[in-house]
């Protein structure tokens, strides 16, 4: 199961183990609700601080800094979702097709099944 | 000096209690935050060792970026509830000081204006009056003054001290999105949920491959290939509605091919037909059967000492000589009922000896217009089906049940063993049938089973007949849902306290009088016991057993020796508490005759 024909020069192995992954990608979908709900609840207590605070400057500082950590825990759930996704669709396309995979796959091939580039495209990293 | 006026005190314009309460709840869900990114971290690297694809690095090092950018909000949310919550701390000490303040300034204005009236009215000189201080009354206005200004720093102190402690805090590390505008929808469908749907597709696509091979060896190699895709279809298979619909559209070839080339899922899917599973598991059997053989053969060949000559010459050779023996018994046991199977004189519903489960399946589900199914008692184990004979044993209530109905066939039944059950041996404290793990467990299982009937015979009324222990399991099954037409327990041990009876199944019990059951009715601890007897308080309608109960001479001797008599009283308990499920009908026809006619009525009437 593990490993596939050796082509000179190329990374060839694709192989998945679905039960494995389906543990996996089921706690990480778990972890992701939890965090979902987690960044929304504090999102919405610091709503209700601003409102709070409206009628003082700290409220202006207070959105300040915020104001971009509030997308980035925003931006990582939605993130983190479309990554559980990508796993997903990557593991539903070898169970079609695992012999092409473990055969001919390699990362900077067009032919891969899977594009590393697609991952988080759109997003900005420092 | 000013006289102190209400109207000149500072004002807090911050809804203290609100941003007090903001703050605590900003710190609970940043903690939750922090506690969930460390939770997907350590979850998602367990990725690489499943999962070994070129995009396995990225993926893990994008999430490992997910995790840290969450890392930051927790940890900057949890600093900014910090501040928020000592801004909160320092007003409200201000606005308890300002509360204070009004009423003394008050008293103080009144006593003021008091004195300076009266004194005014004394001297007749208004202007002078107006500036005169009675007693004591400009030390405690200058002192009010003083608490005032207190006050008023106290209030620009903590709004600095906020000010200057959220400016401290830096810009966002790792993940930076530019322009991202798209708040978190609470409504959205959750990733469990998706997640769910994904498991139990990637069951469909593995069945769409496997029947894309086309022959009976290609899927065989494929799966000897991946083994976990049996192991996925098991763990998490389509909903049996779905393979029914599936089932039905793959043509006689396909099915038939799938039946040969995988066995190994076929013949536990649910939603796929009976005959189908029965002819798959018959065909994990004759494999077993020749494994059985070859093992056999070694073992007739090698002898009881085996090729090894350190043996021989062991002083063991009597304990290795019985193993040896028993070993041939089992197999032998195991290899008779391996060949019913194969002959169909035996049939599998579920055949899964590694996992310690079994279904034995009598007459047709599909045309049969009532089902029983019977779930045992303890210890229950794969032998007991190999060994179960037409009177005695774990199938032979079922069997005497379809068997009655004769040509009509119109009961069919299967006696169901889904995972290890509770054993009267040495592991007693752990697996024994006072311990209700085991239940839950099984009565999971039961619940999905009783579901896969709903589909593959969906207006036929299933009677569960649960013997001892199993009145744990069905009734587990029927919390969880189960849409059983009634329940009869045979000398049933009960139900734990979870149990949530669903009013549409109709409960019966019997047992003899003094079943030994009875002396445990209702005694609960944790997850030792059974808190819900099987009783008429409990909904649980007991009907006569016809089994005799206490025998007479018992109770002559027990004047003369009561020890005696309660031994030969157990004894005749636990005799009775066998004899319940036996297809005896002298002994035990009672019983028999009124599953029968339950089975008949429910045909004529079905579950409401």
């Amino acid at each position: 199961m593990w490993g596939g024909g050796a082509v000179a020069g190329a990374k060839t192995h694709y192989s998945v183990d679905l039960s494995g992954v389906a543990s996996v990608t089921g706690s990480a979908a778990v972890a992701l609700d939890e965090l979902r709900r987690s960044v929304s609840s504090t999102a919405r207590a610091l709503d209700a601080a601003l409102v709070a605070l409206a009628k003082s400057a700290v409220s202006t500082t207070l959105e300040a800094c915020s104001l971009e950590r509030r997308a980035s825990g925003e931006a990582s759930v939605t993130l983190g979702g479309q990554l559980l996704l990508a796993s997903q669709e990557a593991v539903v396309t070898y169970v079609g097709a695992d012999d092409e995979m473990a055969q001919a796959t390699r990362a900077s091939d067009n032919r891969a099944v899977y594009n590393p580039a697609r991952f988080g495209s759109g997003w900005s990293w420092n | 000096m000013e006289l102190i006026s209400v109207a000149s005190l500072p004002t807090v314009d911050v809804a203290v209690e609100t941003t007090r309460a903001a703050a605590a709840e900003m710190r609970t869900h940043a903690e939750s935050v922090l506690q969930a990114g460390d939770d997907l971290r350590a979850v998602w690297n367990g990725l690489r060792e499943v999962y070994d694809a070129p995009e396995t690095l990225t993926l893990t090092a994008r999430m490992a970026d997910v995790t840290e950018a969450s890392a930051d909000f927790g940890r900057t949310f949890r600093r900014i509830s910090g501040t928020l919550g000592d801004l909160a701390e320092a007003l409200a000490q201000a606005e308890a000081r300002l509360r204070a303040l009004r009423l003394e300034v008050d008293q103080l204005r009144r006593s003021v204006l008091a004195y300076r009236a009266e004194a005014a009215a004394e001297l007749l000189e208004g202007e002078w009056g107006a500036t005169v201080w009675g007693p004591g009354q400009y030390e405690w206005n200058a002192s009010l003054l003083s608490e005032r200004e207190r006050v008023r720093r106290l209030i620009e102190q903590a709004h600095d001290d906020a000010d200057r402690d959220l400016r401290a805090i830096g810009s966002a590390t790792g993940l930076v999105v530019a322009g991202f505008a798209a708040p978190l929808n609470p409504l959205a469908r959750s990733w469990q949920s998706r997640h769910n749907d994904f498991v139990s597709s990637l069951g469909t696509h593995v069945l769409e491959r496997l029947l894309a091979m086309g022959s009976t060896r290609q899927m065989e190699q494929l799966l000897a290939r991946h083994p976990d895709w049996v192991d996925l279809l098991h763990a998490h298979p389509p909903s049996p509605d779905v393979i029914a619909r599936w089932w039905a559209g793959i043509g006689t070839d396909g099915a038939d091919a799938l039946v040969a080339g995988a066995a190994a899922i076929i013949g536990s899917l649910g939603g796929v037909p009976a005959r189908s599973r029965v002819e798959a598991n018959r065909g994990l059997a004759i494999s077993r059967l020749a494994a059985l053989q070859k093992e056999l053969d070694l073992l007739e060949r090698d002898g009881p000492l085996g090729p090894d000559p350190r043996v021989r010459m062991s002083d063991d050779t009597d304990r290795v000589i019985d193993k040896h023996l028993r070993r041939l018994a089992a197999l032998q046991l195991e290899m008779d009922y391996l060949g019913r199977v194969r002959s169909g004189d035996v049939k599998l519903y579920l055949y899964r000896p590694g996992h310690g489960e079994i279904i034995e399946m009598f007459g047709d589900p599909e045309t049969a217009q009532s089902i029983i199914t019977f779930m045992p008692g303890t210890n229950t184990t794969m032998e007991s089906f190999y060994t179960s004979g037409k009177v005695l044993g774990i199938s032979a209530l079922t069997r005497w049940q379809v068997e009655r109905s004769g040509e009509t066939a119109s009961v069919a039944g299967f006696v169901v063993k889904q995972g290890p059950f509770p054993q009267l041996d040495f592991h007693l404290l752990s697996t024994g049938p006072q311990n209700n793990d085991m239940a839950e467990s099984l009565g999971a299982s039961y619940a999905r089973f009783a579901g896969e009937l709903r589909v593959v015979a969906p207006e036929t009324p299933v009677i569960s007949v649960e013997h001892s222990f199993g009145s744990a399991v069905g009734g587990v099954a029927e919390t969880l849902g189960a849409k059983f037409h009634s329940r009869l327990l045979l000398a049933g041990i009960g139900m734990t306290a979870e149990y949530a009876p669903d009013p549409k199944t109709k409960k019966y019990s019997m047992q003899a009088s003094n079943d030994i059951n009875k002396s445990f009715d209702g005694a609960q601890l944790g997850n030792w016991g059974y808190a819900v007897a099987p009783t008429r308080a409990n909904s649980v309608i007991p009907l006569e057993s016809g089994l005799p109960g206490t025998p007479e001479w018992v109770a002559l001797v027990s004047p003369i020796s009561p020890p005696i008599a309660i031994a030969a009283d157990f004894a005749s308990g636990l005799e009775q508490h066998n004899r319940i499920i036996s297809a005896d009908e002298v002994e035990n026809g009672t019983v028999l005759n009124e599953i029968a006619d339950q089975l008949s009525t429910a045909t004529a009437g079905g579950r409401p």
